[in-house]
């Protein structure tokens, strides 16, 4: 299983790497994903990626704006369910 | 549909008249009839006439018996007949019996109040040389463009920013209102995205006397405060009623009547009514249809022909056509594109003029009045979710309204529509998903433009400009009205409508844009417009046995051409090397290289997202238009 700090370093690579033009040092992990950072297709993106760390599909409940809040909010989701 | 061009002054020039001819050669693709030149005193006016009513005498620009007006016009006015009657009940004598000679004899009879008595749609510029005043109006919903700038001594107008600039105006881009163009898809009523350059706003007038303007209003969208409290089915027979009149009103008095036909409701209303005005006479139709299958509504136009009995005309846009009409969509829409609908227009424009049709019907303005669009529902749904954001059943009803769209998952319709539901108390709480996403593409521009302009700042301009009336609207008829002021005039009846149209010579009709019908629309309640997630219920209740059930009954499909995959394919791959690569983008530097060239990575690898192909095409039709006019440097322009 990878670290927390592997995925948080999985996950920045994915936002800056595919999704949004930002460069490492622009990505702060506390910004608002979801509201200023990515767009809908970005969303989905890390929806997926939520669920490969985690082994399942998103429940309905967990499809939240809170959960896509911030690198931070992800990694901790992930942290509380895989 | 014309070209008018003019330039007015303090006293006669002899430089104008070669100046305005140079306007008229800007627009001749507007009018290739005649082009003429009238110096009226201090004013000079001139039109590129399209001749579609009155052919053989109604000449512009028209003066009036005593030679002290001036006429130049660019339109139609649908109810010439009555206004003529009551003016010639007045005494006046008329000459022709055509519309111009009425709107000229209307307005020196009864000024600025003949506007909003006027019914059709139409670009005015009406010069009083003896108080040496200049009067600029446009129809309500500004189908017809006019564009105006004030100079030391006088007016300069025209019907396309371009003619401006053959009058030797400099007109560099204004970042601002550029990236209004992509944040709003629109701009704001009055505004250009050139320097010095406003618009007539749609409803709207301009009195000029030397380079002193008032702008002021003859119309504005609003909804009856008393609704119409009939039965659905009452209301569906007023309002085929009123569209059958609408439709009879813009039959072209020369030529084969036509029409747009995308296969959808609207169209296919306009056509069916369309065949019962004119009888057996025959009807041309036009549609495109898209490679893409996705995006192609080809079967449904065949059911539209096979039930109006139309002469069809077709053609098939794919994503190198769609790319190889790109740049010249751009040029003559004048104005950055979100969409390339517009290169697809084009394509049909070439189409119907080489058939030798000049005039075409569209159901264009529909899903505004009657709430078409996703974004209504959505808007309806997040208004109710707002209030009770615990509520399970609002996330469940926006997946089914969005089921039909793009194959997004959940977690995108819950998590993206659930942006901004804490700030209800926002007048643009309909608009702020669709806006804030566009709003991303602010992270292109070059960083100190990027510092310069906050995406805050671009959806407050349209806080501080919304009426006081506004609040008092249902959250969905907010969003009817933000979508007639940002998208309808802009995106829609300009850029995707006139400009490719007239681009061939080609004047576009609407009826649901007519007097009568959206009067009678803004005096609907919601629920006959939108029911849940079911659109234009009084539409589709008013069409029975107009139009084929398998249109009536079809789930509503958005009308797009392709977007990202135009850029993929060989002449698109060309347009990116030639206005977004490292190299032409440093021809303005108003974009940010190495952010663009993540972009086009993005796009040149696979999957973009709606908001990336949007930011791309903006970007580069903004670079087109740059090298065409450059960009006003200046921040604090902003």
């Amino acid at each position: 299983m990878k670290s927390l700090d592997e995925v948080r370093a999985d996950l920045r690579g994915l936002i800056v790497g595919q999704l949004v033009p930002l460069t490492d040092d622009e990505l702060v992990d506390g910004a608002p994903l979801v509201d200023q950072v990515l767009d809908s297709l970005g969303i989905a993106e890390v929806a997926v990626f939520i669920e490969e760390e985690i082994g399942r599909p998103l429940h309905e409940t967990e499809e939240v704006r809170s959960t896509f809040a911030s690198v931070d909010a992800v990694v901790s989701f992930i942290a509380e369910h895989r | 549909m014309c070209g008018i061009a003019g330039l007015t002054a303090s006293a006669p020039r002899p430089t104008d008249r070669p100046r305005v001819e140079a306007m008229l050669a800007a627009l001749a693709h507007r009018g290739p009839d005649e082009q003429r030149v009238v110096q009226a005193g201090a004013g000079c006016l001139g039109t590129a006439r399209l001749a579609l009513v009155d052919r053989p005498t109604s000449r512009q620009p028209m003066a009036d018996p005593s030679d002290r007006y001036a006429l130049a016009f660019n339109g139609e006015i649908y109810n010439y007949r009555e206004l003529r009657a009551e003016l010639e009940r007045a005494g006046v004598a008329f000459r022709t019996t055509g519309d111009t000679e009425v709107l000229l004899h209307a307005l020196v009879r009864w000024g600025v109040d003949a506007l909003p008595r006027l019914r059709g749609q139409f670009a005015v510029a009406f010069w009083d040389g003896l108080e040496r005043t200049l009067l600029l109006a446009r129809d309500r919903f500004g189908i017809v463009p006019l564009h105006w700038a004030a100079g030391d001594d006088g007016v300069a107008f025209a019907s396309e920013v371009a003619a401006l600039r053959a009058a030797g105006l400099d007109t560099p881009l204004v970042v601002r209102d550029v990236v209004d163009t992509g944040v709003l898809w629109g701009l704001h009523p009055g505004r250009s995205v050139y320097a010095g350059v406003r618009s007539v706003p749609p409803g709207g007038f301009v009195l000029a006397r030397g380079a002193l303007a008032d702008e002021r209003s003859y119309w504005s969208f609003d909804f009856a405060a008393e609704r119409d409290a009939g039965t659905l089915d009452d209301q569906a027979a007023r309002l085929v009623d009123l569209l059958s009149g609408a439709v009879a009103r813009r039959v072209p008095a020369y030529g084969v009547p036509a029409v747009l036909l995308s296969g959808g409701l609207d169209s296919s209303a306009v056509t069916g009514l369309l065949r019962r005005e004119v009888g057996d006479d025959p009807v041309d139709s036009y549609s495109i249809e898209f490679a893409s299958a996705a995006l192609d509504e080809s079967p449904f136009q065949r059911a539209a022909v096979r039930a109006f009995g139309t002469r069809h005309h077709a053609v098939v846009a794919d994503d190198e056509t769609v790319a190889a009409a790109l740049v010249h969509a751009v040029e003559h829409a004048g104005m950055p594109l979100v969409r390339t609908a517009p290169a697809a227009s084009i394509g049909l424009a070439a189409r119907i003029e080489a058939n030798g049709t000049r005039a075409v019907l569209s159901g264009e303005g529909a899903d505004e009045l009657f709430c078409g669009y996703d974004l209504f529902k959505v808007a309806w749904i997040r208004d109710a979710w707002s209030r009770d954001p615990a509520d399970p059943r609002w996330p469940r009803l926006l997946e089914e309204a969005l089921a039909q769209q793009r194959g997004m998952g959940r977690a995108v319709e819950r998590a993206f529509y659930e942006q901004g539901l804490d700030e209800r108390s926002d007048p643009v709480f309909s608009h702020q998903n669709r806006w804030r996403s566009s709003a991303r593409l602010l992270q292109y521009l070059a960083p100190d433009w990027r510092s310069a302009i906050q995406p805050e700042d671009v959806l407050a301009g349209v806080r501080e400009r919304l009426p006081a009336r506004y609040r008092a609207w249902d959250v969905v008829e907010q969003a009817q009205y933000l979508e007639v002021t940002y998208f309808l005039p802009s995106a829609l009846l300009a850029s995707q409508c006139d400009r490719p149209y007239m681009a061939h010579s080609i004047e576009a009709r609407y009826p649901f844009l007519d007097e009568d019908v959206a009067d009678f629309a803004l005096t609907l309640p919601l629920r006959a417009k939108l029911a849940g997630l079911e659109e234009k219920v009084v539409l589709k209740v008013a069409t029975a046995g107009v139009v084929p059930d398998e249109i009536r009954g079809r789930v509503k499909q958005p009308y797009t051409a392709p977007e990202g995959e135009v850029f993929r394919s060989r002449a698109g791959d060309a347009l990116l090397d030639a206005f977004v690569s490292p190299a032409a983008l440093t021809r303005h530097g108003l974009f940010d290289a190495s952010r663009v060239a993540w972009l086009v990575a993005k796009l040149r690898r696979g999957r973009t997202s709606y908001y990336d192909d949007l930011a791309l095409l903006w970007v580069l039709s903004t670079q087109v238009l740059a090298d065409a006019c450059g960009v006003d440097t200046h921040l604090e322009a902003v």
